[in-house]
């Protein structure tokens, strides 16, 4: 049922936006802005329930929680990055676009460095 | 609320672009980029509670 809101108001949405693209696209680019943010607001109500599931498979041992954190904490830097490069490529900014790609991925590989160094050290531990 | 939100800017830049238009034609075009500024920043103030909204909801949920 949610897709069917998604989707009628992402395609109204386009067609309004429409109406701006000639004399000031600046409306055109807020209404995309807001719309894009509705659409991610109903993406969110599952990504709670995705949650709430994968944190039930943290009972196995402690520094699972850990892992499971610094997982979501990853998903949800690349869920902004991705939400503001889209829209400075939308209003034509594509060279901004791809910056707030690069900073993203740097981002995501600084929060992620802990669990590869812990694996390796996991490894070490027991190839010796 | 949200749908209704897209709906109150589309007017309000439909309204402004056709401020804008009939001003131009009547020759004062300062005042058409006036109205067209005072009706973005009017769009702004509802924009951006909405995405601190958003912002909030990301970072309670991801812990960011």
């Amino acid at each position: 049922m949610d897709i069917l809101k998604i989707s009628s108001v992402a395609i109204i949405g386009v067609f309004l936006c429409l109406f701006f693209k000639k004399d000031n696209p600046q409306y055109g680019l807020l209404l995309m802005l807001t719309i894009t943010v509705l659409v991610i607001s109903i993406g969110i109500v599952w990504l709670q329930e995705i949650k709430d599931k994968i944190l039930e498979l943290s009972v196995y041992g402690e520094e699972t929680k850990g892992y499971f954190a610094l997982l979501f904490k990853v998903i949800g830097i690349t869920c902004v990055c991705e939400f503001t490069s889209a829209i400075c490529k939308d209003a034509g900014f594509s060279a901004l676009a791809e910056q707030v790609r690069v900073v993203g991925k740097l981002l995501v590989l600084a929060t992620g460095l802990p669990i590869l160094l812990s694996m390796l050290e996991l490894i070490g531990r027991y190839s010796v | 609320m949200e749908v209704g939100l897209i709906f109150k800017i589309a007017a309000v830049g439909i309204l402004v672009t056709l401020l804008g238009q009939v001003l131009k034609h009547s020759g004062r075009e300062e005042q058409a980029f006036m109205i067209s500024l005072a009706g973005l920043i009017l769009v702004l103030t509802w924009v951006i509670p909405s995405i601190y909204e958003l912002f909030q909801s990301i970072q309670n949920l991801f812990q960011l």
